[in-house]
Protein backbone atom coordinates (compact mmCIF):
# COMPACT_ATOMS: atom_id res chain seq x y z
CA UNK A 1 0.00 0.00 0.00
CA UNK A 2 1.33 3.45 -0.84
CA UNK A 3 0.19 6.79 0.47
CA UNK A 4 -0.15 10.31 -0.83
CA UNK A 5 -0.15 12.59 2.19
CA UNK A 6 -0.61 16.33 2.24
CA UNK A 7 -1.12 18.73 5.13
CA UNK A 8 -1.96 22.42 5.25
CA UNK A 9 -2.46 24.76 8.18
CA UNK A 10 -3.11 28.36 9.09
CA UNK A 11 -3.20 30.01 12.47
CA UNK A 12 -6.19 32.02 13.65
CA UNK A 13 -6.44 35.44 11.99
CA UNK A 14 -4.76 38.02 14.20
CA UNK A 15 -2.43 35.47 15.82
CA UNK A 16 1.24 34.89 15.17
CA UNK A 17 2.37 31.64 13.53
CA UNK A 18 3.86 30.34 16.77
CA UNK A 19 0.45 30.76 18.44
CA UNK A 20 -1.04 28.01 16.25
CA UNK A 21 -2.40 25.38 18.66
CA UNK A 22 -3.51 22.64 16.27
CA UNK A 23 -1.15 19.79 15.43
CA UNK A 24 -0.84 17.08 12.80
CA UNK A 25 1.33 14.03 12.25
CA UNK A 26 3.26 12.64 10.55
CA UNK A 27 5.30 15.70 9.85
CA UNK A 28 5.94 16.63 6.23
CA UNK A 29 7.62 15.72 3.93
CA UNK A 30 6.49 12.13 3.46
CA UNK A 31 8.04 9.72 0.97
CA UNK A 32 5.16 8.51 -1.20
CA UNK A 33 7.28 5.73 -2.70
CA UNK A 34 7.39 4.02 0.68
CA UNK A 35 5.24 0.96 1.10
CA UNK A 36 3.02 0.51 4.17
CA UNK A 37 1.15 -2.34 5.84
CA UNK A 38 -0.42 0.24 8.10
CA UNK A 39 -0.39 4.02 7.85
CA UNK A 40 -1.26 6.13 10.88
CA UNK A 41 -1.97 9.85 10.96
CA UNK A 42 -3.69 12.31 13.27
CA UNK A 43 -4.85 15.88 13.81
CA UNK A 44 -5.49 17.59 17.14
CA UNK A 45 -6.79 20.97 18.31
CA UNK A 46 -5.48 22.46 21.56
CA UNK A 47 -8.16 24.32 23.53
CA UNK A 48 -8.01 28.12 23.50
CA UNK A 49 -8.81 28.46 27.19
CA UNK A 50 -6.00 26.25 28.48
CA UNK A 51 -2.29 26.90 28.31
CA UNK A 52 0.42 24.92 26.50
CA UNK A 53 -2.45 23.41 24.56
CA UNK A 54 -0.53 23.30 21.28
CA UNK A 55 2.24 21.33 22.97
CA UNK A 56 -0.31 18.80 24.28
CA UNK A 57 -1.91 18.54 20.84
CA UNK A 58 1.50 17.77 19.28
CA UNK A 59 2.31 15.15 21.92
CA UNK A 60 -1.02 13.43 21.22
CA UNK A 61 -0.69 13.27 17.42
CA UNK A 62 2.92 12.07 17.59
CA UNK A 63 1.97 9.42 20.15
CA UNK A 64 -0.89 8.20 17.97
CA UNK A 65 1.36 7.88 14.93
CA UNK A 66 4.16 6.05 16.74
CA UNK A 67 1.66 3.88 18.62
CA UNK A 68 2.43 5.08 22.12
CA UNK A 69 -1.28 5.94 22.13
CA UNK A 70 -3.39 3.11 20.79
CA UNK A 71 -6.45 3.68 22.92
CA UNK A 72 -7.70 6.37 25.30
CA UNK A 73 -6.99 4.99 28.75
CA UNK A 74 -5.55 6.31 31.98
CA UNK A 75 -2.06 4.79 31.95
CA UNK A 76 -1.28 5.91 28.41
CA UNK A 77 -2.55 9.42 29.07
CA UNK A 78 -0.59 9.55 32.33
CA UNK A 79 2.63 8.75 30.46
CA UNK A 80 1.99 11.39 27.81
CA UNK A 81 1.01 13.89 30.48
CA UNK A 82 4.40 13.29 32.06
CA UNK A 83 6.01 14.14 28.72
CA UNK A 84 3.98 17.35 28.61
CA UNK A 85 5.08 18.38 32.11
CA UNK A 86 8.71 17.64 31.33
CA UNK A 87 8.57 19.69 28.14
CA UNK A 88 7.13 22.65 30.03
CA UNK A 89 9.70 22.34 32.80
CA UNK A 90 12.46 22.44 30.19
CA UNK A 91 10.97 25.54 28.58
CA UNK A 92 10.47 27.40 31.85
CA UNK A 93 13.62 26.34 33.70
CA UNK A 94 15.47 29.60 33.15
CA UNK A 95 12.60 31.92 34.08
CA UNK A 96 10.11 31.37 36.91
CA UNK A 97 6.49 31.56 35.87
CA UNK A 98 4.28 34.44 37.06
CA UNK A 99 1.43 33.59 39.46
CA UNK A 100 -1.21 33.33 36.75
CA UNK A 101 0.85 30.97 34.61
CA UNK A 102 1.39 28.64 37.58
CA UNK A 103 -2.31 28.75 38.36
CA UNK A 104 -3.25 28.09 34.74
CA UNK A 105 -0.84 25.19 34.40
CA UNK A 106 -2.51 23.45 37.29
CA UNK A 107 -5.72 23.30 35.27
CA UNK A 108 -3.79 21.30 32.66
CA UNK A 109 -4.10 21.36 28.90
CA UNK A 110 -6.93 20.01 26.75
CA UNK A 111 -7.08 18.97 23.13
CA UNK A 112 -9.24 17.17 20.63
CA UNK A 113 -7.73 14.22 18.77
CA UNK A 114 -8.66 12.47 15.53
CA UNK A 115 -6.42 9.53 14.75
CA UNK A 116 -6.75 7.39 11.61
CA UNK A 117 -5.10 4.09 10.78
CA UNK A 118 -5.35 2.71 7.25
CA UNK A 119 -4.46 -0.91 6.46
CA UNK A 120 -3.32 -2.58 3.29
CA UNK A 121 -6.09 -5.18 3.65
CA UNK A 122 -8.58 -2.44 2.76
CA UNK A 123 -9.74 -1.62 6.30
CA UNK A 124 -9.48 1.59 8.25
CA UNK A 125 -10.15 2.63 11.81
CA UNK A 126 -10.50 6.04 13.49
CA UNK A 127 -10.37 7.12 17.13
CA UNK A 128 -11.77 10.51 18.09
CA UNK A 129 -12.17 12.70 21.15
CA UNK A 130 -13.75 16.11 20.65
CA UNK A 131 -14.71 17.88 17.46
CA UNK A 132 -11.90 17.28 14.98
CA UNK A 133 -13.41 15.40 12.04
CA UNK A 134 -12.76 12.70 9.48
CA UNK A 135 -14.29 12.55 6.01
CA UNK A 136 -13.97 9.36 3.97
CA UNK A 137 -14.59 10.41 0.38
CA UNK A 138 -15.47 8.21 -2.56
CA UNK A 139 -15.39 10.80 -5.36
CA UNK A 140 -18.69 11.41 -7.11
CA UNK A 141 -20.39 8.84 -4.92
CA UNK A 142 -20.44 9.49 -1.21
CA UNK A 143 -18.85 11.13 1.82
CA UNK A 144 -18.86 9.54 5.22
CA UNK A 145 -18.42 12.05 8.06
CA UNK A 146 -17.24 11.16 11.57
CA UNK A 147 -18.06 12.05 14.33
CA UNK A 148 -20.27 14.97 13.23
CA UNK A 149 -22.60 14.90 10.25
CA UNK A 150 -24.11 18.40 10.32
CA UNK A 151 -22.77 21.86 11.13
CA UNK A 152 -25.24 22.20 14.03
CA UNK A 153 -23.37 19.59 16.04
CA UNK A 154 -20.41 21.88 16.63
CA UNK A 155 -20.17 24.17 19.65
CA UNK A 156 -17.38 25.82 21.60
CA UNK A 157 -17.54 23.38 24.53
CA UNK A 158 -16.70 19.86 23.44
CA UNK A 159 -15.34 17.34 25.94
CA UNK A 160 -11.60 17.02 25.24
CA UNK A 161 -8.55 14.98 26.20
CA UNK A 162 -6.97 16.37 29.34
CA UNK A 163 -3.44 16.13 30.70
CA UNK A 164 -5.22 15.11 33.92
CA UNK A 165 -5.41 11.34 33.50
CA UNK A 166 -8.26 11.14 36.04
CA UNK A 167 -10.41 13.27 33.71
CA UNK A 168 -10.72 10.74 30.89
CA UNK A 169 -13.30 11.14 28.17
CA UNK A 170 -14.39 8.12 26.14
CA UNK A 171 -13.16 8.02 22.57
CA UNK A 172 -15.52 7.39 19.69
CA UNK A 173 -14.42 4.74 17.22
CA UNK A 174 -15.35 4.29 13.59
CA UNK A 175 -14.37 1.55 11.15
CA UNK A 176 -14.72 1.10 7.45
CA UNK A 177 -13.23 -0.18 4.24
CA UNK A 178 -11.47 1.76 1.52
CA UNK A 179 -10.61 1.07 -2.10
CA UNK A 180 -8.45 2.71 -4.75
CA UNK A 181 -9.83 6.10 -5.65
CA UNK A 182 -10.98 6.89 -2.10
CA UNK A 183 -9.32 9.51 0.01
CA UNK A 184 -9.54 10.71 3.59
CA UNK A 185 -9.65 14.24 4.98
CA UNK A 186 -8.85 15.05 8.60
CA UNK A 187 -9.75 18.52 9.80
CA UNK A 188 -9.92 20.49 13.00
CA UNK A 189 -13.29 21.95 13.90
CA UNK A 190 -13.43 25.35 12.20
CA UNK A 191 -12.53 23.84 8.82
CA UNK A 192 -14.75 20.81 9.38
CA UNK A 193 -17.70 23.07 10.12
CA UNK A 194 -16.93 25.04 6.96
CA UNK A 195 -16.66 21.82 4.92
CA UNK A 196 -20.01 20.54 6.19
CA UNK A 197 -21.84 23.84 5.76
CA UNK A 198 -20.40 24.93 2.37
CA UNK A 199 -21.00 22.07 -0.09
CA UNK A 200 -19.86 24.15 -3.06
CA UNK A 201 -16.44 24.74 -1.48
CA UNK A 202 -15.69 21.06 -0.86
CA UNK A 203 -14.12 20.53 -4.24
CA UNK A 204 -11.60 23.31 -3.62
CA UNK A 205 -10.68 21.98 -0.20
CA UNK A 206 -10.14 18.46 -1.51
CA UNK A 207 -8.51 19.45 -4.80
CA UNK A 208 -5.33 17.63 -5.76
CA UNK A 209 -3.82 20.90 -6.92
CA UNK A 210 -4.28 22.59 -3.54
CA UNK A 211 -1.04 23.88 -2.06
CA UNK A 212 -0.26 25.85 1.09
CA UNK A 213 -0.56 29.21 -0.66
CA UNK A 214 -3.92 28.40 -2.22
CA UNK A 215 -5.12 26.96 1.08
CA UNK A 216 -4.27 30.16 2.95
CA UNK A 217 -5.98 32.27 0.29
CA UNK A 218 -9.09 30.10 0.43
CA UNK A 219 -9.30 30.31 4.23
CA UNK A 220 -8.64 34.04 4.40
CA UNK A 221 -11.35 34.69 1.80
CA UNK A 222 -13.78 32.46 3.68
CA UNK A 223 -13.01 34.24 6.94
CA UNK A 224 -13.56 37.57 5.24
CA UNK A 225 -16.93 36.36 3.95
CA UNK A 226 -17.72 35.09 7.46
CA UNK A 227 -18.39 31.57 6.23
CA UNK A 228 -15.43 30.11 8.09
CA UNK A 229 -15.03 30.78 11.80
CA UNK A 230 -11.81 32.55 12.72
CA UNK A 231 -9.77 29.83 14.42
CA UNK A 232 -6.67 27.74 13.74
CA UNK A 233 -7.35 25.49 10.73
CA UNK A 234 -5.66 22.23 9.79
CA UNK A 235 -6.29 19.98 6.79
CA UNK A 236 -4.71 16.61 6.16
CA UNK A 237 -5.47 14.65 2.98
CA UNK A 238 -4.52 10.99 2.76
CA UNK A 239 -4.89 9.03 -0.45
CA UNK A 240 -4.04 5.34 -0.09
CA UNK A 241 -3.64 3.22 -3.17
CA UNK A 242 -2.98 -0.34 -4.23
CA UNK A 243 -4.80 -2.61 -6.57
CA UNK A 244 -7.56 -3.90 -4.30
CA UNK A 245 -10.33 -6.10 -5.84
CA UNK A 246 -13.74 -4.37 -5.84
CA UNK A 247 -16.44 -6.60 -4.41
CA UNK A 248 -18.21 -7.66 -1.21
CA UNK A 249 -17.01 -6.02 1.90
CA UNK A 250 -15.96 -2.83 0.17
CA UNK A 251 -18.01 0.26 0.39
CA UNK A 252 -19.99 1.02 3.51
CA UNK A 253 -20.14 4.73 2.75
CA UNK A 254 -23.26 6.72 3.39
CA UNK A 255 -24.42 10.14 2.29
CA UNK A 256 -24.00 12.76 4.98
CA UNK B 1 -27.26 38.41 15.91
CA UNK B 2 -26.22 40.61 18.84
CA UNK B 3 -23.56 39.75 21.37
CA UNK B 4 -21.65 37.52 18.96
CA UNK B 5 -18.67 39.73 18.12
CA UNK B 6 -15.32 37.97 18.29
CA UNK B 7 -13.37 38.85 21.43
CA UNK B 8 -9.70 38.98 20.49
CA UNK B 9 -6.57 41.05 20.94
CA UNK B 10 -7.37 42.99 17.79
CA UNK B 11 -11.01 43.45 18.89
CA UNK B 12 -10.93 43.44 22.68
CA UNK B 13 -13.91 43.91 24.94
CA UNK B 14 -14.18 45.73 28.24
CA UNK B 15 -15.15 45.15 31.83
CA UNK B 16 -15.84 48.10 34.11
CA UNK B 17 -16.30 47.32 37.80
CA UNK B 18 -18.01 49.77 40.15
CA UNK B 19 -17.11 49.22 43.81
CA UNK B 20 -19.30 50.51 46.61
CA UNK B 21 -16.77 51.75 49.20
CA UNK B 22 -19.30 53.67 51.33
CA UNK B 23 -19.60 53.68 55.11
CA UNK B 24 -22.60 51.31 55.08
CA UNK B 25 -20.33 48.59 53.71
CA UNK B 26 -18.84 48.30 57.21
CA UNK B 27 -22.06 46.57 58.29
CA UNK B 28 -22.24 42.78 58.57
CA UNK B 29 -22.83 40.72 55.42
CA UNK B 30 -26.18 38.94 55.55
CA UNK B 31 -24.75 35.85 53.91
CA UNK B 32 -22.46 35.31 56.90
CA UNK B 33 -18.72 35.49 57.41
CA UNK B 34 -17.71 39.10 57.91
CA UNK B 35 -18.50 42.57 56.71
CA UNK B 36 -19.78 43.77 53.37
CA UNK B 37 -16.60 45.71 52.59
CA UNK B 38 -14.59 42.49 52.85
CA UNK B 39 -17.08 40.83 50.53
CA UNK B 40 -16.65 43.65 47.99
CA UNK B 41 -12.89 43.21 48.13
CA UNK B 42 -13.22 39.43 47.81
CA UNK B 43 -15.64 39.83 44.90
CA UNK B 44 -13.43 42.16 42.86
CA UNK B 45 -10.25 40.23 43.63
CA UNK B 46 -11.96 37.02 42.57
CA UNK B 47 -13.33 38.57 39.38
CA UNK B 48 -9.92 39.94 38.37
CA UNK B 49 -8.31 36.59 39.25
CA UNK B 50 -10.74 34.63 37.10
CA UNK B 51 -10.55 37.07 34.20
CA UNK B 52 -6.74 36.91 34.29
CA UNK B 53 -6.75 33.12 34.29
CA UNK B 54 -9.24 33.04 31.42
CA UNK B 55 -6.91 35.21 29.34
CA UNK B 56 -3.63 33.57 30.40
CA UNK B 57 -1.71 31.52 27.83
CA UNK B 58 1.79 30.02 27.67
CA UNK B 59 3.42 33.29 26.69
CA UNK B 60 1.54 35.57 29.09
CA UNK B 61 -1.88 37.18 29.51
CA UNK B 62 -3.60 38.03 26.25
CA UNK B 63 -5.39 41.36 26.23
CA UNK B 64 -8.79 40.05 25.23
CA UNK B 65 -10.18 42.53 27.77
CA UNK B 66 -9.44 45.97 29.01
CA UNK B 67 -10.55 46.54 32.57
CA UNK B 68 -11.49 49.52 34.67
CA UNK B 69 -12.41 49.84 38.34
CA UNK B 70 -14.24 52.88 39.73
CA UNK B 71 -14.74 53.22 43.47
CA UNK B 72 -17.53 55.23 45.02
CA UNK B 73 -17.89 56.30 48.63
CA UNK B 74 -16.14 59.31 50.04
CA UNK B 75 -15.30 60.15 46.43
CA UNK B 76 -15.86 58.76 42.96
CA UNK B 77 -12.91 57.83 40.81
CA UNK B 78 -10.47 55.22 39.51
CA UNK B 79 -9.70 52.70 42.21
CA UNK B 80 -6.78 50.74 40.77
CA UNK B 81 -3.58 51.19 42.74
CA UNK B 82 0.15 50.87 42.33
CA UNK B 83 1.44 51.55 38.81
CA UNK B 84 -2.14 51.80 37.57
CA UNK B 85 -3.23 54.42 40.11
CA UNK B 86 -5.43 57.04 38.50
CA UNK B 87 -6.04 54.99 35.34
CA UNK B 88 -9.65 54.47 34.38
CA UNK B 89 -8.87 51.51 32.08
CA UNK B 90 -5.93 49.15 31.68
CA UNK B 91 -5.32 46.02 29.62
CA UNK B 92 -5.86 42.83 31.63
CA UNK B 93 -2.18 41.93 31.26
CA UNK B 94 -1.18 45.06 33.17
CA UNK B 95 -3.66 44.27 35.91
CA UNK B 96 -2.39 40.69 36.08
CA UNK B 97 1.14 41.98 36.66
CA UNK B 98 0.19 44.46 39.36
CA UNK B 99 -1.56 42.91 42.37
CA UNK B 100 -0.64 44.58 45.64
CA UNK B 101 0.46 41.16 46.92
CA UNK B 102 -0.09 37.44 46.24
CA UNK B 103 -1.35 35.39 49.18
CA UNK B 104 -1.14 31.65 49.46
CA UNK B 105 -4.43 30.14 50.54
CA UNK B 106 -5.76 26.62 50.89
CA UNK B 107 -8.87 25.47 49.15
CA UNK B 108 -10.72 22.17 49.12
CA UNK B 109 -10.99 20.59 45.68
CA UNK B 110 -12.46 17.47 44.20
CA UNK B 111 -9.70 14.87 43.74
CA UNK B 112 -11.58 13.27 40.86
CA UNK B 113 -12.01 10.02 42.76
CA UNK B 114 -14.90 10.98 44.98
CA UNK B 115 -12.78 12.59 47.66
CA UNK B 116 -11.74 16.08 48.68
CA UNK B 117 -8.16 17.24 49.01
CA UNK B 118 -6.67 20.50 50.18
CA UNK B 119 -4.79 22.39 47.54
CA UNK B 120 -2.59 25.44 47.91
CA UNK B 121 -3.60 28.26 45.60
CA UNK B 122 -2.09 31.60 44.89
CA UNK B 123 -4.59 34.40 45.47
CA UNK B 124 -3.60 37.83 44.24
CA UNK B 125 -4.95 40.81 46.12
CA UNK B 126 -5.61 44.01 44.25
CA UNK B 127 -8.13 45.56 46.63
CA UNK B 128 -8.50 45.77 50.39
CA UNK B 129 -11.78 46.63 52.16
CA UNK B 130 -12.75 50.30 52.22
CA UNK B 131 -15.91 51.70 53.83
CA UNK B 132 -16.20 55.45 54.19
CA UNK B 133 -18.60 58.18 53.12
CA UNK B 134 -21.91 58.13 51.27
CA UNK B 135 -23.06 56.02 48.34
CA UNK B 136 -23.06 58.25 45.25
CA UNK B 137 -24.32 55.54 42.89
CA UNK B 138 -25.86 57.92 40.35
CA UNK B 139 -22.59 59.79 40.14
CA UNK B 140 -20.50 56.67 39.56
CA UNK B 141 -22.93 55.47 36.88
CA UNK B 142 -22.54 58.81 35.12
CA UNK B 143 -18.77 58.48 35.36
CA UNK B 144 -19.08 54.94 34.01
CA UNK B 145 -21.10 56.27 31.08
CA UNK B 146 -18.29 58.68 30.24
CA UNK B 147 -15.61 55.97 30.49
CA UNK B 148 -17.60 53.49 28.39
CA UNK B 149 -18.54 56.08 25.79
CA UNK B 150 -14.88 56.99 25.32
CA UNK B 151 -14.00 53.30 24.96
CA UNK B 152 -16.76 52.70 22.40
CA UNK B 153 -15.48 55.62 20.35
CA UNK B 154 -12.20 53.69 19.96
CA UNK B 155 -13.73 50.20 19.69
CA UNK B 156 -17.04 50.59 17.86
CA UNK B 157 -17.33 46.91 16.86
CA UNK B 158 -16.43 45.34 20.18
CA UNK B 159 -18.41 42.78 22.09
CA UNK B 160 -20.42 45.21 24.22
CA UNK B 161 -18.76 46.34 27.46
CA UNK B 162 -19.99 44.76 30.66
CA UNK B 163 -20.32 46.98 33.72
CA UNK B 164 -20.55 45.14 37.06
CA UNK B 165 -21.72 47.13 40.07
CA UNK B 166 -20.89 45.58 43.46
CA UNK B 167 -22.93 47.30 46.17
CA UNK B 168 -25.36 47.10 49.06
CA UNK B 169 -27.69 49.17 46.92
CA UNK B 170 -28.32 51.96 49.43
CA UNK B 171 -27.76 54.92 47.11
CA UNK B 172 -27.50 58.32 48.81
CA UNK B 173 -27.59 60.58 45.74
CA UNK B 174 -31.09 59.82 44.50
CA UNK B 175 -32.47 57.10 42.31
CA UNK B 176 -29.77 55.61 40.09
CA UNK B 177 -32.31 54.28 37.55
CA UNK B 178 -31.96 57.09 35.04
CA UNK B 179 -28.18 57.04 35.12
CA UNK B 180 -28.31 53.25 34.66
CA UNK B 181 -30.61 53.63 31.65
CA UNK B 182 -28.29 56.18 30.08
CA UNK B 183 -25.35 53.82 30.55
CA UNK B 184 -27.10 50.82 29.01
CA UNK B 185 -28.38 52.88 26.10
CA UNK B 186 -24.77 53.05 24.85
CA UNK B 187 -23.95 50.45 22.25
CA UNK B 188 -21.36 49.00 19.95
CA UNK B 189 -22.31 47.56 16.57
CA UNK B 190 -22.79 44.26 18.41
CA UNK B 191 -25.33 45.39 21.00
CA UNK B 192 -26.04 47.49 24.05
CA UNK B 193 -23.75 47.89 27.03
CA UNK B 194 -24.63 45.38 29.74
CA UNK B 195 -25.03 46.40 33.39
CA UNK B 196 -24.96 43.61 35.96
CA UNK B 197 -25.39 44.10 39.69
CA UNK B 198 -23.96 42.17 42.62
CA UNK B 199 -26.09 42.99 45.66
CA UNK B 200 -24.28 42.37 48.94
CA UNK B 201 -26.92 42.81 51.58
CA UNK B 202 -26.97 42.84 55.36
CA UNK B 203 -30.27 40.98 55.03
CA UNK B 204 -29.91 37.28 55.53
CA UNK B 205 -32.08 36.18 52.60
CA UNK B 206 -31.19 33.10 50.52
CA UNK B 207 -28.69 33.78 47.73
CA UNK B 208 -30.16 34.44 44.29
CA UNK B 209 -28.50 34.15 40.94
CA UNK B 210 -30.02 35.56 37.75
CA UNK B 211 -33.64 35.81 38.94
CA UNK B 212 -36.53 36.15 36.50
CA UNK B 213 -38.51 38.81 38.31
CA UNK B 214 -38.23 41.20 41.24
CA UNK B 215 -41.03 39.37 43.07
CA UNK B 216 -38.50 36.80 44.24
CA UNK B 217 -36.34 39.46 45.94
CA UNK B 218 -36.41 40.44 49.62
CA UNK B 219 -36.30 44.26 49.71
CA UNK B 220 -36.51 47.56 47.84
CA UNK B 221 -32.76 47.77 47.27
CA UNK B 222 -32.62 44.34 45.69
CA UNK B 223 -35.65 45.11 43.52
CA UNK B 224 -34.14 48.40 42.37
CA UNK B 225 -30.81 46.79 41.49
CA UNK B 226 -32.65 44.00 39.69
CA UNK B 227 -34.56 46.52 37.59
CA UNK B 228 -31.29 48.29 36.75
CA UNK B 229 -29.73 45.03 35.54
CA UNK B 230 -29.61 44.02 31.88
CA UNK B 231 -31.47 40.98 30.68
CA UNK B 232 -29.02 38.15 29.94
CA UNK B 233 -28.28 37.99 26.19
CA UNK B 234 -29.09 34.70 24.49
CA UNK B 235 -25.55 33.31 24.28
CA UNK B 236 -24.87 34.06 27.93
CA UNK B 237 -28.24 32.61 28.89
CA UNK B 238 -27.48 29.40 26.94
CA UNK B 239 -24.11 29.10 28.63
CA UNK B 240 -25.78 29.57 32.02
CA UNK B 241 -28.37 26.91 31.20
CA UNK B 242 -25.71 24.43 30.16
CA UNK B 243 -24.14 24.91 33.61
CA UNK B 244 -27.42 24.18 35.33
CA UNK B 245 -28.62 27.69 36.15
CA UNK B 246 -32.41 27.98 36.02
CA UNK B 247 -32.58 30.96 33.68
CA UNK B 248 -35.25 32.15 31.26
CA UNK B 249 -35.66 34.90 28.69
CA UNK B 250 -36.44 37.37 31.47
CA UNK B 251 -33.47 36.49 33.68
CA UNK B 252 -31.24 39.43 34.47
CA UNK B 253 -27.59 39.85 35.29
CA UNK B 254 -28.23 40.24 39.01
CA UNK B 255 -27.08 38.21 41.98
CA UNK B 256 -28.07 38.64 45.64
CA UNK B 257 -25.60 37.67 48.36
CA UNK B 258 -23.73 35.55 45.81
CA UNK B 259 -20.82 35.96 43.45
CA UNK B 260 -20.97 36.59 39.72
CA UNK B 261 -17.82 34.69 38.72
CA UNK B 262 -19.87 32.41 36.47
CA UNK B 263 -20.41 35.28 34.01
CA UNK B 264 -16.73 35.13 33.13
CA UNK B 265 -17.11 31.46 32.21
CA UNK B 266 -20.11 32.29 30.04
CA UNK B 267 -18.08 34.62 27.80
CA UNK B 268 -16.63 33.10 24.65
CA UNK B 269 -13.01 33.67 23.68
CA UNK B 270 -12.63 30.29 22.00
CA UNK B 271 -12.85 26.61 22.86
CA UNK B 272 -13.48 25.92 26.52
CA UNK B 273 -13.57 22.18 27.24
CA UNK B 274 -16.81 21.03 28.80
CA UNK B 275 -14.75 18.84 31.15
CA UNK B 276 -12.49 21.70 32.36
CA UNK B 277 -12.86 21.61 36.14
Amino acid sequence: MQIHFKAFWLQKGGNAGDEYEDAFAPALPLQTSESYDEFRCAVADGATETSFSGLWAKILVDAFVDQRLTRIEMEMIKTLSGDWKQAIAARTASKPLPWYAVEKLEKGAFSSLMGLSIHKDGSWRAHCVGDSCLFHVRPKQAIRAFPYHTPDEFNNHPALLSTDATNIVDAKVARGRWRDGDYFLLMTDALAHFFLSQRKMRGQIAADALDQQAFEALIQAARGDRICRNDDVTLVKITPFQNLPFGKGNGGLAQP
Amino acid sequence: MAYTAEISRSNPSMFLFLLDQSGSMADPFGGGGGKKDQKVADAINNLLFNLTIKCAKSEGVRDYYHVGVLGYGEKVGPALGGELAGKEIAPISKIADSPARVEERTKKVDDGAGGIVEQKVRFPIWFSPISKGGTPMSEVLKRAQFVVETWLGEHPDCFPPIVINITDGESTDGSPLKAAENLTSLQSSDGNVLLFNVHLSSKSGAPFEFPNSESELPDQYAKQLFNMSSVLPEHIRSAAQSEGFAVSETSRGFVFNADIISVIRFLDIGTRPSNLR
